[in-house]
């Protein structure tokens, strides 16, 4: 089932601007992508995730909005995309990463969507507090 | 040798000990035991082999006590299994790398022994109190309470050996029951883990800590003459894993520092939010 929030963004957009190419433009979002992303942060997402959902927002509020021009559509559409893969896509490492250090329950919690903060603890205790900033350092910020 | 700052440390040290391991097997096999090649094996190779991995253990475990710092939980308990690495290493040198007269082997022997096991087990005493205040506290089943008795076993026959005929072995056979209780816990406690590098760390002291127990019951059963002479070279033989396992452990880890410090760089040019010019 699609989250709220992504009905809530999808429904805005495709009624500010009924058009094919903004059709086209959900179809590049990559809507399972956007919806396993959203449906990890929205909710349980550590402060640093809620607030890339919240730069997710503003990025597609203008995407919707009327008076957004043709060619700065595509280049948010685009920047839309990236933050997006770039979020998950940074997230399925740190999960692989927590996997094979502290194994598969750390990193069950992350899946489960726990805050990295937590399992930072853990790397904290097991290899230090430098090699857990060093890997978690700007969630743990 | 493995590279301290590489990514596949503890891969290596197996390969290395598994091949040591294999070449002293198929000389076991093709001599059956006894022969000048055999006794150049455990007296050259062998005692090379047990400086190295004692070396590298120490080398191994000063990198991970690196990464903490004073006040940080393991801290002083990776200070002192490094001591008690430090300790082997002297203890092994002296004890094989001099191929000294009885009394300074002996020396040797008590050093990489009981001192060494002491610093161990003082170490582990930090991680089960670590793993207890992550939450994975364990109860012991029936077969580990088996085991615990086993031990208890061992260790008093030990002190019983020793109002008979004093020596210091009682000494390491106490620790070595100690240190088993501790494995039995430090087992249950990881395999709540489910896998990972620092699961691997402690598992490989587990392992290192039974195959040095029973390395020591093989010393007893030979003294007492309950091995046959074929069967000999196997009670000798298992020193080897036990020294591999024991600089497995601290492998281990550092790989997973090195894991953690290199994928931070990695995704450090990585922007997470994306600037809107509009």
């Amino acid at each position: 089932m699609m989250p709220r929030i992504v009905r809530v963004l999808f429904t805005t957009l495709l009624r500010r601007h009924p058009a094919p190419d903004i059709l086209q433009a959900c179809a590049d979002l990559q809507l399972n992508d956007l919806e396993n992303a959203l449906t990890r942060y929205h909710t349980r997402g550590c402060e640093t995730c809620q607030n890339e959902m919240r730069g997710g927002l503003e990025l597609l509020e203008l995407v919707a909005a009327p008076e957004t021009q043709p060619a700065e559509l595509s280049f948010l559409k685009q920047r839309i995309l990236s933050a997006i893969s770039a979020s998950s896509g940074e997230r399925q490492i740190l999960i692989a990463d927590v996997r094979r250090m502290l194994g598969s329950r750390a990193a069950e919690r992350l899946t489960e969507g726990a805050a990295p903060k937590i399992v930072r603890a853990e790397l904290a205790a097991f290899l230090g507090n430098r090699a857990a900033d060093a890997f978690l350092g700007r969630m743990a910020s | 040798m493995p590279s301290l700052g590489s990514n596949s440390g503890p891969q290596k040290l197996m390969l290395v000990a598994g091949l040591h391991l294999s070449l002293g097997l198929v000389l076991w096999a093709y001599t059956g035991g006894w022969s000048e090649l055999y006794g150049y094996y455990f007296t050259h190779v062998g005692s090379a082999f047990l400086i190295s991995f004692a070396f590298l253990e120490l080398a191994f475990a000063l990198r991970v006590r690196k990464a903490f710092q004073p006040g940080e939980e393991l801290y002083r308990a990776w200070t002192a299994i490094m001591v008690g690495a430090a300790l082997r290493l002297v203890g092994v040198f002296v004890a094989h790398g001099l191929q000294p007269d009885a009394r300074v082997r002996d020396i040797g022997i008590f050093v990489s022994g009981p001192l060494a096991l002491g610093c161990l087990a003082w170490g582990l005493r930090g991680v089960l109190r670590l793993y207890r205040t992550l939450g994975y506290s364990v109860r012991l089943q029936a077969t580990d309470w088996f085991l615990v008795a086993g031990c208890a076993a061992m260790a008093v026959s030990g002190v019983i050996q020793n109002m008979i005929s004093p020596s210091s072995g009682f000494i390491t056979d106490v620790l070595l029951c100690l240190l088993l209780f501790q494995a039995i816990l430090l087992k249950r406690s990881v395999s709540q883990m489910g896998g990972g590098l620092v699961a691997a760390c402690w598992t490989a002291y587990v392992v290192a800590i039974f195959l040095t127990a029973l390395g020591d019951l093989g010393i007893t059963l030979v003294a007492y003459g309950f091995v046959p002479d074929a069967l000999l070279p196997a009670t000798w033989l298992i020193w080897y894993p036990a020294a591999a396992s024991f600089a497995l452990g601290p492998a281990f880890l550092s790989q997973a520092v090195y894991l953690a410090t290199q994928s931070a760089a990695k995704r450090q040019p990585v922007s997470r939010r994306p600037k809107v010019a509009v």
